[in-house]
C-alpha cells in the first residue's frame, strides 16, 4: 500500500515537471513575439504544440503564429494559422475575434471581396452578440484599402457623423480629379483634360501637335495630295490625337494615386486609431 | 526474520527501479531541447516542408553528437529549397555511413545537374568511378550530360550502347539532332531578302514582319518613284531614303531573325532533353522514407 | 504542353516554395498604391540619351502608348547605337520599327515582359550568337 502511494506521488511529480516545461516554453516564445522576434516565436510556438499532448493551447498559440505571420507581412500564412486557431475556439467571443482579424489580414492584402464577405457572413451570424459599429469600421478600412473614399465615407458615417476617418475619406474624394472628365474633354479639346489635371506645357504642346497635323492633313486634301492626307491623317494625326486623350486619363489616374498614397501614407504612421 | 528483510529488500529494489526509470523519463521526454526531442521536433519539421526550421534542428543536435542521417536531411533540405549550391557542401560532410556515402553522392550529382554544371557533374561521377567502382545508372548520367552543353560527343555506336533498350530509340534522336541540328542559314535569310524585302523573314518563319517590310518598303518607293517622275526631287529624295531605311533593315533583321529561330528550336531541344531525364530521375534512385 | 510540363516539374519547390525558406523580420506597414514607373533604361551615351530626351519630351509623352514592346523604340536605338555603332544600331533600329508596324500584329514570338508588354532586348540582334538569350514564352521575363 504505502509502495502504491509512492508510486502515485512520483508520477504525479512527472507529470508536474511535464506541465511545467510546456509552460516555461510557453513564457519562452511569448518572449520572443514580445520581443518581436517573429521568425524566432513562430519555431517556439510550433514546438510547444509539437509536445503539447493535451492541446491546452492550441487556440492561443496558433493566433500567436498567425499574428507573428501577420508582422512579417507573410499574409498568406496568417490566415492559414488565424483559420486553425478559429477550428480550436471554445466561445463565439474566440469565433469573433479570430473572424475578425482575418478580415484585418484580408484587408492588408487587398482582397477586399474576401474581406466584405466574411464581415457580411459575422454580420448576419453574430447579429445580437457583436457591435454593429465595429462591423461599419473594417467595411469602412476595407473600402480605402480599395480607394474607394466615397463608399468608406459612408460606412464611417453610420458608426458616427464627425468621424475622423469619415473627414480624411471627404477630403480625399474631393481632392481626386474625374477621370471620365479629364477623358472628355481632351475628346473635344485636345489637351483640355491635361490642363484640368495640371499639366500645363503636355497640354499645350499636344493642342500645338493636334493642330499642326490637322492643318497639314486638311491641306493636303484641298490641295489633292490624297495620298499624303491620308498617311500625314492615319498615321500621324491619330496617333497625336489618341496620344492627347490616353495622356489626360493616364495623368488623372496618376494624379489620384498620388492623392490617395498621400492619405495611406497619414494613416499608416499618423493615425491612431485601429488599424488593420 | 530473514524472509521480512528479503521482502523489503525487494520493495526497495522496486522503489530504485521506478525512481531511476522516471528519472530518465523525466531527462529524456521533459526536456523539449534534448537531443532526442530536438531530433523528433527536426523530423517534424522536415516532413512539413519547414525545412530552415529542421535545418536549425538538426544542427543544434550535430554540435552535440555526429548523426549522417541528420546531416543527409541537413543537405535534402537544402536541395528541396532549390539551394543546390549549399546541399552540394552539406552532402560532401557525411563521411561514415556507407549507404548513405552513395546517396549522398548520386544527389551531390543531382544538384550538379540542376544548376546545370555539367562538367562538375561528370568530374563527380568520375570521382565516384575511381572509388566505388563502375555504375550502370551514373554511366547513363554521364554519357546523357554530354547532350546538354557543347562537349563532344563520341561516335554513335559507342554513344547510344550505354542505355537500355527501350530508351535507345530517343537517346539516338536526340544524338542525331546534337550532331547535325536543323538549324537554317542567316545569310540564305538575308540574301533572299535581297531580292524580295519580306522573304527572308518570311524564311525564319516570320511571316507577317515579312509581309510588313514588303509592303513598307513597296510603298515608300513607289511614292519615291512618283515624286521623281513628278519633278518633285525633294519629297522624291525623302521617300527614297525611307524606303531605303526600310530595305537595309529588313535585310539586317531577316538575317537576325533566323538567328532567333534558330535559338528557338535549340531552346526546344534542350527543354525536351531535360524534360525526358527529369521523368527518369537522372536515372538514379532519389531518396525514400525520409519521412514515414 | 510538355515544355508547360517541364517548367512546372523543374520549378516545382521554386513554385511551391513555403514563405519560411528564407528568415524574415518584421515588415514595413505600407497601405499605398503601386505607380507605374518610368522606362528608364541604361542609356550610356550622353549625346544619344540627350537626343533621346528631347524625342520623348517633344514627341513620344505626347503621341500615347503605342510601343507594344519593353524596352520602347526609342530606348532601343539609343541601346543599339550605344552597344554596337551608328550604323549597326540605326540597322537595328529600322527592323525594330518594321516589326514594331507589323500589320497582322503576330506577336507570338515574344516573351512577355513583367510591365505586359513584348520583350524584345537588343541583345538579340546583334548579329552575335553568343549574345542572344532565347526567353521561355510561358513565364514572365523581369
Amino acid at each position: 500500500m504505502k509502495l502504491f502511494f509512492i508510486n502515485i506521488l512520483i508520477f504525479s511529480i512527472s507529470t508536474i515537471i511535464v506541465a511545467q516545461n510546456i509552460d516555461d516554453q510557453k513564457e519562452y516564445a511569448d518572449s520572443l513575439f514580445i520581443a518581436e522576434k517573429y521568425f524566432d516565436a513562430i519555431t517556439e510556438y510550433k514546438r510547444l504544440l509539437y509536445f503539447d499532448k493535451t492541446n491546452s493551447f492550441n487556440y492561443e498559440v496558433n493566433l500567436r503564429i498567425a499574428r507573428s505571420y501577420k508582422a512579417g507581412a507573410k499574409y498568406g500564412d496568417a490566415i492559414k494559422f488565424y483559420s486553425m486557431a478559429k477550428n480550436n475556439c471554445k466561445t463565439d467571443s474566440n469565433i469573433i475575434t479570430t473572424e475578425l482579424e482575418i478580415v484585418r489580414v484580408n484587408i492588408l492584402r487587398k482582397t477586399i471581396p474576401e474581406a466584405l464577405k466574411s464581415l457580411d457572413a459575422i454580420e448576419s451570424s453574430y447579429a445580437g452578440e457583436i457591435d454593429s459599429s465595429i462591423i461599419n469600421y473594417w467595411r469602412g478600412w476595407a473600402h480605402i484599402m480599395a480607394d474607394d473614399w466615397d463608399l468608406a465615407s459612408i460606412e464611417f458615417a453610420k458608426i458616427k457623423s464627425d468621424h475622423p476617418l469619415k473627414k480624411i475619406s471627404d477630403e480625399v474624394e474631393s481632392e481626386k480629379y474625374s477621370v471620365a472628365f479629364a477623358k472628355i474633354s481632351s475628346f473635344i479639346i485636345p489637351g483640355s483634360g491635361q490642363v484640368y489635371t495640371g499639366n500645363y506645357l503636355s497640354g499645350i504642346m499636344s493642342l500645338g501637335w493636334n493642330v499642326l497635323w490637322g492643318y497639314l492633313t486638311i491641306n493636303a486634301f484641298m490641295t489633292e495630295r490624297a495620298v499624303e492626307g491620308i498617311l500625314i491623317g492615319g498615321l500621324l494625326w491619330t496617333r497625336f490625337y489618341k496620344g492627347n486623350f490616353q495622356n489626360a486619363e493616364k495623368f488623372a489616374i496618376e494624379k489620384n494615386k498620388e492623392i490617395s498614397n498621400k492619405a495611406y501614407e497619414y494613416l499608416a504612421k499618423k493615425y491612431i486609431g485601429e488599424k488593420p | 526474520m530473514c524472509a521480512i528483510r528479503l521482502k523489503r529488500a525487494s520493495y526497495l529494489l522496486i522503489l530504485i527501479i521506478l525512481i531511476v526509470t522516471n528519472n530518465l523519463f523525466a531527462q529524456t521526454s521533459n526536456d523539449l531541447f534534448s537531443i532526442n526531442n530536438r531530433v523528433s521536433f527536426g523530423n517534424y519539421l522536415f516532413c512539413d516542408r519547414d525545412y530552415i526550421r529542421a535545418i536549425d534542428e538538426f544542427n543544434a543536435v550535430l554540435k552535440k553528437e555526429w548523426n549522417d542521417s541528420l546531416q543527409f536531411k541537413i543537405a535534402t533540405s537544402y536541395y528541396r529549397m532549390g539551394m543546390f549550391d549549399k546541399s552540394i557542401f552539406e552532402f560532401q560532410k557525411i563521411n561514415s555511413d556507407a549507404n548513405l556515402i552513395m546517396l549522398a553522392n548520386f544527389e551531390s550529382i543531382r544538384s550538379f545537374y540542376m544548376i546545370g554544371d555539367y562538367n562538375n557533374l561528370r568530374d563527380k561521377i568520375s570521382n565516384y568511378f575511381a572509388v566505388m567502382g563502375e555504375s550502370h545508372k551514373l554511366s547513363k548520367l554521364y554519357n546523357y550530360s554530354l547532350l546538354m552543353d557543347d562537349s563532344e560527343l563520341p561516335e554513335k555506336s559507342k554513344y547510344v550502347i550505354h542505355f537500355n533498350n527501350d530508351e535507345k530509340e530517343k537517346i539516338s534522336n536526340y544524338y542525331d539532332w546534337k550532331t547535325n541540328p536543323p538549324y537554317k542559314s542567316p545569310t540564305k535569310g538575308a540574301l533572299m531578302s535581297v531580292f524580295i524585302p519580306g522573304l527572308g523573314k518570311a524564311y525564319a518563319g516570320e511571316v507577317g514582319d515579312g509581309i510588313t517590310a514588303f509592303l513598307l518598303t513597296g510603298l515608300f518607293t513607289y511614292l519615291a518613284v512618283d515624286k521623281f517622275q513628278n519633278d518633285n526631287t525633294t519629297s522624291g529624295w525623302i521617300f527614297a531614303s525611307i524606303a531605303t531605311f526600310f530595305y537595309a533593315g529588313n535585310i539586317y533583321g531577316s538575317a537576325t531573325a533566323v538567328q532567333n529561330y534558330n535559338a528557338g528550336i535549340k531552346f526546344n531541344f534542350d527543354n525536351e532533353v531535360k524534360l525526358y531525364l527529369n521523368e527518369k530521375d537522372q536515372f538514379i534512385p532519389t531518396p525514400k522514407h525520409l519521412c514515414n | 504542353m510538355r515544355i508547360t510540363l517541364f517548367i512546372i516539374l523543374v520549378f516545382t519547390n521554386i513554385v511551391s516554395a513555403q514563405t519560411d525558406w528564407i528568415r524574415w523580420e518584421k515588415a514595413e506597414v505600407d497601405y499605398s498604391i503601386e505607380v507605374d514607373g518610368e522606362d528608364n533604361h541604361g542609356d550610356s551615351s550622353s549625346t544619344m540619351s540627350i537626343l533621346k530626351d528631347g524625342y520623348s519630351f517633344l514627341i513620344s509623352d505626347l503621341d500615347g502608348d503605342n510601343c507594344p514592346f519593353y524596352p520602347t523604340c526609342s530606348s532601343f536605338y539609343v541601346q543599339s547605337v550605344s552597344q554596337t555603332n551608328i550604323v549597326k544600331g540605326t540597322l537595328m533600329f529600322a527592323d525594330r520599327f518594321t516589326r514594331d508596324s507589323n500589320l497582322f500584329k503576330t506577336h507570338e514570338h515574344y516573351p512577355i515582359h513583367v510591365s505586359g508588354k513584348l520583350y524584345d532586348p537588343t541583345d538579340n540582334y546583334q548579329l552575335e550568337d553568343s549574345t542572344i538569350i532565347f526567353y521561355s514564352r510561358e513565364k514572365l521575363v523581369k
